[in-house]
């Protein structure tokens, strides 16, 4: 039960109205991830919190107090380390070292991440419990660039995300011979987010 | 129970987010509109409505065992003011506003600039009061006290 003290650096307000606003949330990230490749703007929440900088994009925020909660262990890079005292508040996670022994995993320094193997790519049995990986990009928007194919998209969509490398994606598309394991994207930028299914194919 | 409204063994801050949780919504409201300037602040964590399970122990030694559950609400704030410390307070009842001044007032007291008036005024004034209903309850229950005591039987005579 000794749980190390919350110290309060950079906790900012959370959601304004906890209920609705999360399920407005919700209903973004559903409809995000239902079509892969549509960059959606996260409604008008989290105005107020100036001056507590927990490196945290708004939208990434928005996803963690919506998804997040003490059954969800979090890893953060350590770029995001100052968020750990937001998200144990207001979600109430605990921190994990390992990437392997993350539901969810925030990163901002897409270059330091760790192989993409080392997160946890669900079981056989429960290829759900992967671990999902939102990462911050500095540019996210749907025009050309990347060209993605799958399941929610008619015949391909573009996609533009900024900083990362075609290693990345050829490493991501490698964990597809694992599918139904393998692992969830979540991109956010600013108030802007994106998610890649494990199921959608990546074109350089 | 001890007495409970002063705790040695507990911080300064325990002892006043204690009277603080203790105190009416009218005693805060009223220190509230006391205050000047009227400090700004942020609310971390809206106050929220839940419940507590208590647990107790037969005698005060035995295993512990659920006694019931109780609701709860609780807030968090955080003063717009330099250093920005955050106010956080638990109280029993479903009084939202209550909780929003609590925690309100548990920031201002933890701030290096607080008004004197308060830390003296207001948790003396809750204090007191505290203190007054619990003798005014005791002095009653105490009219209406029975003494229970056995009268021994006398042995043998038939």
């Amino acid at each position: 039960m000794n749980k190390p003290v919350i110290g309060f650096e950079n906790v900012g307000a959370g959601f304004a109205e906890p209920v609705a606003d999360a399920q407005a949330m919700f209903r973004c990230i559903l409809d995000a991830t239902a079509h892969p490749g549509r960059t959606i703007e996260i409604p008008g929440l989290l105005a107020n919190n100036t001056g507590q900088d927990t490196k945290l994009s708004g939208a990434a925020t928005a996803v963690a107090l919506t998804l997040l909660d003490f059954e969800t262990p979090v890893w953060l890079d350590a770029a995001l380390a100052p968020a750990g005292n937001f998200l144990r508040f207001h979600c109430g996670v605990p921190l994990v070292t390992s990437p392997a022994d993350s539901r969810f995993a925030f990163a901002d320094d897409i270059r330091g991440l760790p192989e993409l193997t080392q997160f946890d790519l669900g079981t056989p049995d429960f290829p759900e419990r992967s671990t999902t990986l939102v990462i911050e990009v500095p540019e996210l928007s749907e025009e050309p660039g990347l060209r993605l194919r799958g399941p929610g998209i008619q015949t391909s969509v573009p996609l533009r995300i900024d900083a990362i490398s075609d290693i990345f994606w050829k490493k991501r598309a490698d964990l597809a011979s694992l599918f139904p394991l393998g692992l969830d994207l979540i991109f956010t930028c600013g108030r802007r987010l994106c998610v890649l299914p494990r199921t959608t194919n990546v074109e350089i | 129970m001890p007495d409970g409204l002063i705790n040695p063994s507990h911080s300064a801050r325990q002892n006043w987010m204690a009277l603080l949780a203790r105190a009416t919504r009218e005693e805060l409201e009223a220190a509230f509109a006391d205050l000047s300037p009227r400090p700004g602040y942020t609310v971390l964590r809206a106050p929220e409505i839940g419940l507590a399970m208590v647990r107790g122990r037969a005698g005060g030694t035995g295993n512990a065992f659920n006694l019931g559950e109780m609701t709860m609400t609780r807030c968090a704030v955080r003063l717009d003011t330099a250093p920005h410390p955050v106010g956080l307070s638990y109280i029993v009842g479903r009084d939202v506003r209550h909780a929003e001044l609590a925690a309100l007032f548990d920031a201002i007291l933890q701030s290096p600039d607080r008004p004197e008036s308060i830390a003296d005024s207001l948790l003396g004034d809750i204090r007191r009061r505290i203190a007054d209903e619990r003798r005014a309850r005791a002095t009653e229950s105490a009219a209406t006290r029975v003494d229970f005591f056995t009268l021994v039987r006398e042995q043998g005579g038939e």
